[in-house]
């Protein structure tokens, strides 16, 4: 009786379990009936909004019934309009970034950018960055500077990345001076400020003078040499007497790549062997870079350097000199130990052709500038 | 009519430049085979070409039609997303005759497709 009762048991277990995969199975089903459906109808009403926005973009003219649409159809078109936004720039991008301001949607995403859920805050963030109109930017320095998530942070330095105002690049800079190490990762706002290319000068200009913080102080130096801002050059000489090594390694980076020969005496002055490996390795690649024979002592100085990078990159750099370079290389491979070793080999190498090919040991650059053309063709507020 | 095929895996880019260009003949490709099926069909006047695409790339496009006598003068516009200089680079070694960086002017691209076939035509 006991086995019957066991056996009736497990039978109802099984049949129970059946029957909640099976229920398990018609719910997943109809869900994604349901999440093709309203695929199905998204695509539909996003293809009956295409031709319009985009005759719009074509005749530079908004028609009425785009302003006024409401609801599924309202959706539709705010949906699309971002998918267009994202892909243009210049009179485009005004006219659509002017469709969705003109349909409340820009104050409607600005509003959006105060929910409590963290990604419609991000989400809010991309398309204020798309829309970037003067109060979008200023909703995104406020996401980037007290938002307390940091993918919403990093969203909205990215955002700001793409806007062409000198204020994005002021607030990203800020944004390394704020409450706690790594509020925004400096890769992030590094990479943003680049996009923002020339616009951002004034900002990194205004940072790189600044000694208080001596992260942004140091990447803003080296955003400057990426960006070949010459004009910057007092400012980068000014830095590399800075009493931090960082700031000092970076003020060399960007004399290396500013490429400007009156930089030579500073640089032969940050080789000498109180300084810090790092910056003295990163000047000799910078003196390679500069191609001035006025370096070629002070070059010399460093081939019996014990630090592998320090040697290693002076050889490289005498190597780049010319004559007067290969002079000296080949008169110290005429000797013996780590400097003739170090000579050797730089005599073995084709010389870099003139400001292209860094030594093997360049120092980690930030990243590398893209020059883009700014999102919004008009300038100042709409 | 200038013939122009437009290359690219996003629709809202093909929709852009076919808008763009109304006054041309506007034929697109959503990925590198489909653009060489389409070429092989019917050479255009001038190709914009997405250079990051699935499957072929847009590179790859070029160096093939470049390798090919019927193809080998096509005016050839790169579209890219990447503005970094080795892919452009590249693609300038390979034989593009211009580029055109995402975010894009549709103003800009005409202007440039204009010039490119006018060019063609004159050589």
């Amino acid at each position: 009786m006991p086995g019957l009762i066991t056996a009736a048991a497990l039978l109802g277990l099984i049949a129970a379990g059946a029957a909640l995969a099976v229920l398990l199975l018609v719910v997943t089903a109809a869900r994604q009936a349901l999440r093709d459906l309203s695929d199905r109808r998204r695509e539909r009403l996003d293809g009956l909004v295409r031709p319009t926005l985009l005759r719009a973009v074509r005749s530079r003219r908004i028609p009425f019934e785009v302003i006024q649409a409401r609801g599924r159809l309202g959706r539709a078109i705010d949906r699309v309009t971002y998918k267009y936004l994202a892909q243009v720039r210049g009179e485009a991008h005004d006219l659509l970034a002017e469709v969705l301001q003109r349909r409340g949607n820009e104050a409607t995403t600005i509003g959006m950018a105060s929910r409590w859920r963290g990604n419609a805050r991000s989400r809010a963030a991309r398309r204020l960055g798309l829309i970037a109109s003067p109060d979008a930017v200023w909703r995104l320095e406020q996401l980037l500077l007290d938002d307390p998530s940091p993918r919403v942070r990093i969203v909205a330095a990215r955002a700001l990345g793409e806007v062409d105002t000198p204020g994005a690049a002021f607030s990203l800079l800020r944004s390394l001076d704020a409450r706690e190490p790594g509020w925004v990762p400096e890769g992030i706002v590094a990479s943003a400020l680049l996009d923002l290319g020339t616009s951002a000068i004034p900002a990194l200009r205004h940072g790189a003078s600044e000694p208080r913080n001596a992260v942004r102080q140091a990447m803003a130096v080296d955003l400057l040499g990426l960006l070949k801002d010459l004009p910057a050059w007092e400012i980068v000489a000014r830095a590399a007497e800075s009493p931090d090594p960082q700031v000092r390694l970076s003020a060399v980076r960007a004399f290396g790549q500013l490429g400007m020969r009156k930089a030579t005496p500073i640089l032969i002055g940050r080789l000498s062997p109180g300084e810090e490996p790092s910056v003295r390795s990163a000047a000799a690649w910078a003196l390679g870079r500069l191609r001035d024979p006025r370096s070629a002592m002070a070059l010399k100085g460093c081939l019996a350097d014990t630090g592998y990078p320090v040697a290693h990159n002076a050889a490289q750099a005498l190597a780049a000199l010319g004559d007067t370079g290969q002079q000296v290389l080949t008169q110290m491979a005429a000797g013996d130990g780590t400097a003739a070793a170090h000579a050797l080999e730089a005599l073995a190498r084709p010389a870099p052709a003139p400001g292209l090919r860094p030594p093997v040991t360049q120092p980690p650059a930030i990243g590398r500038p893209q020059y883009r053309q700014p999102r919004r063709a008009r300038a100042g507020p709409r | 009519v200038i013939r122009v095929l437009v290359v690219d895996d996003d629709a809202e880019v093909r929709d852009l430049v076919t808008y763009t260009l109304e006054d041309h003949e506007v034929r697109t490709a959503s990925d590198g085979d489909e653009a060489l099926r389409e070429i092989a069909a019917e050479v255009p006047d001038v190709v914009i070409l997405d250079i990051m695409m699935p499957g072929t790339s847009g590179l790859k496009v070029l160096e093939l039609l470049r390798a090919d006598p019927v193809t080998a003068a096509l005016p050839v516009i790169l579209l890219t997303a990447k503005a970094q200089e080795a892919d452009l680079d590249r693609g300038y070694a390979i034989g593009a005759d211009d580029y055109v960086v995402k975010p894009f002017s549709p103003l800009e691209l005409a202007r440039r497709v204009d010039a490119v076939a006018a060019r063609r035509r004159a050589g």
